[in-house]
C-alpha cells in the first residue's frame, strides 16, 4: 500500500523509465529536437513534463560531439539564455547586446564541458544550472577586461604612451603571458612577508593602504608600515632595467 | 619609471584570481580536489573573487528553474515501421490527391493502430521539387498535425485533413523525418528518402 493513491508504484517508474530510454536511443535528432521542444513548452506552462528528452540532445551534442545536436541545443535554448542575460545585474550597463553574451555564454559551455564533466551532471537541472553559470561567467569576464582596461587606459594617459595593439586574441594571450612572467618575476625581487603582501594587496587587489591593512591586520601593526614596505620596494624596482622592460612591453 | 605603482597595477590587477569559469565550477562543486583548495585558498584573499562568488550564488538563486522530475502520462510515441512494398494495392491506401509526373513507389509504414501511406512525386509546381503526399488510416478523431524534418531542423509544417490526407510542396532530394502530432499521440516516420 503507497501513502498516496496518486504516486507512481517503483514497477511503474521502472517500465516508464525503460520505456524512454529505448525511445531515446531510437528516436532522430529531429525526433529528440521535437520532443524536448514540445516538453520545454510544457515545463514553461508549468504542466507536468519530461526532461529525459533535453537531456539526451545535451548528452548527443556534449558527449558525443554531434554539432547538429548542439546547433539544436542553441536553437531551444538561445530565448531562455538570453533571457538569463538580460536577469544579469551586469548587463543593464554593459552597453552590449543580449545576444553578445548569449552567444559567449553557449561557446563557453561548448568549449568548457568535457565528457567527465558530463558524468556529473545528474539530470537536465544541473546542465542548465551549468549554462546559467556560463552566462554569469561570461558577464564577469566582461567586467574584469573593462577594469583591466581602465587601469591600461590611466596608465596610458600618465605615461602617454599607447601599448602596442594586435589582434584581441594575440593582445589577450600576449597579455596574460607577460602578466604571468612579471607576477613570477617580482617573486623572486620581494624580501620579506610584509612585501609581499603589499605587492598582493596594493597591486594585485588594488586595494587601498587602509584596506590593506584591515585585510591583513596581523601583518601590519599600522598604515606607516604599508606605505614603508611598498616604498622600499619600489625604490629598489625602480633601478631594475628587467622591470623597465617588463613595463615597457605593456 | 615615474608612474610605477600605477603601471604594475595596470599589469598585476587579480593576475592570480581563477577565471570567472573556474569560480563558477568551484561553486558547483565540479573542480578536482586539489583546484577546488587552491580556489578556497585563494578566496581566503580575495575580496573580488569572493564578491564575484556571493553574486554568483545569488544570481543561481533567483534563476533558479524547479526543474525537478515529473512523471505524468506520456504522449504515446510510435516509431514507424516500413511494410514491405506490392501492399499498396489495398483500398484505401491510395492517396486523396494525385498529381501528373513520375510516381515512385509508395512507402507503406505501421505504427501502432495508425497505419501511414507516403507517395512521393515530381511537384508540378516546381521543376526539379518533389511532392510528399500523405495519408494516414486508423486515427478516430484525425487532428494531427505533420511536420518534415531534416537533421534537427523543422522546415515544414501542415495539416492533416478530416480524411487523413496531407501534402508537403516543394521538397528539395534528401533524407527527411516526419513527425505526425496530436495532444496525446506522436508517430514518427525515420529518415525516409524523397
Amino acid at each position: 500500500m503507497f501513502p498516496h493513491p496518486g504516486y507512481p508504484k517503483p514497477s511503474d517508474f521502472c517500465e516508464r523509465t525503460t520505456l524512454t530510454q529505448d525511445l531515446l536511443q531510437t528516436l532522430t535528432l529531429s525526433g529528440l529536437r521535437h520532443r524536448c521542444a514540445q516538453e520545454s513548452d510544457r515545463f514553461f506552462n508549468r504542466l507536468a513534463y519530461d526532461p529525459a528528452f533535453c537531456y539526451e540532445l545535451f548528452r548527443r551534442a556534449i558527449l558525443e560531439r554531434d554539432e547538429q545536436a548542439w546547433t539544436a541545443v542553441y536553437s531551444q535554448y538561445q530565448r531562455l539564455v538570453t533571457h538569463w542575460v538580460e536577469r544579469n545585474a551586469t548587463f543593464p550597463t554593459s552597453g552590449e547586446e543580449a545576444q553578445f553574451f548569449m552567444n559567449r555564454a553557449f561557446e563557453k559551455m561548448w568549449l568548457g564541458i568535457t565528457g567527465e564533466k558530463f558524468g556529473t551532471f545528474e539530470d537536465l537541472s544541473s546542465i542548465l544550472r551549468y549554462l546559467q553559470m556560463c552566462v554569469h561567467s561570461v558577464m564577469v569576464d566582461f567586467v574584469r577586461q573593462k577594469e583591466h582596461k581602465l587601469k591600461l587606459e590611466a596608465v596610458e594617459e600618465l605615461t602617454h604612451h599607447p601599448p602596442a595593439r594586435g589582434t584581441a586574441v594575440e593582445d589577450h594571450i600576449a597579455t596574460n603571458m607577460a602578466r604571468k612572467e612579471l607576477w613570477e618575476w617580482l617573486q623572486n625581487q620581494i624580501k620579506d612577508d610584509k612585501e609581499q603582501t603589499v605587492v598582493y594587496g596594493l597591486f594585485v587587489l588594488a586595494l587601498k593602504p587602509r584596506e590593506v591593512l584591515d585585510l591583513y591586520p596581523h601583518t601590519f601593526t599600522d598604515i606607516k608600515e604599508i606605505y614603508r614596505a611598498k616604498e622600499n620596494l619600489l625604490a629598489r624596482l625602480r633601478r631594475s632595467e628587467e622591470l623597465k622592460e617588463f613595463l615597457d612591453d605593456a | 619609471m615615474e608612474h610605477i605603482d600605477q603601471a604594475l597595477t595596470a599589469k598585476l590587477y587579480r593576475v592570480t584570481c581563477p577565471s570567472a569559469e573556474e569560480l563558477g565550477e568551484y561553486h558547483l562543486q565540479m573542480l578536482p580536489g586539489e583546484r577546488a583548495t587552491a580556489v578556497a585558498q585563494h578566496l581566503r584573499t580575495c575580496p573580488h573573487c569572493v564578491q564575484e562568488l556571493t553574486q554568483l550564488e545569488t544570481y543561481l538563486r533567483e534563476l533558479a528553474p524547479e526543474l525537478t522530475y515529473t512523471l505524468r502520462e506520456r504522449v504515446q510515441i510510435w516509431i514507424a515501421q516500413r511494410l514491405p512494398s506490392g501492399l499498396n494495392g489495398q483500398p484505401g491506401f491510395a492517396p486523396a490527391l494525385a498529381l501528373r509526373g513520375e510516381v515512385e513507389e509508395p512507402l507503406m509504414y505501421e505504427a501502432g493502430d495508425y497505419q501511414l501511406n507516403l507517395e512521393i512525386q515530381e511537384d508540378p509546381a516546381q521543376s526539379g521539387r518533389k511532392a510528399i503526399l500523405g495519408l494516414l488510416l486508423g486515427a478516430e478523431e484525425v487532428d494531427f498535425a505533420a511536420q518534415l524534418w531534416q537533421n534537427g531542423r523543422r522546415l515544414q509544417t501542415t495539416t492533416v485533413d478530416d480524411l487523413g490526407n496531407f501534402v508537403f510542396a516543394a521538397v528539395p532530394s534528401g533524407t527527411y523525418d516526419l513527425i505526425l502530432s496530436r495532444l496525446t499521440a506522436e508517430i514518427h516516420v525515420q529518415a525516409f528518402t524523397v
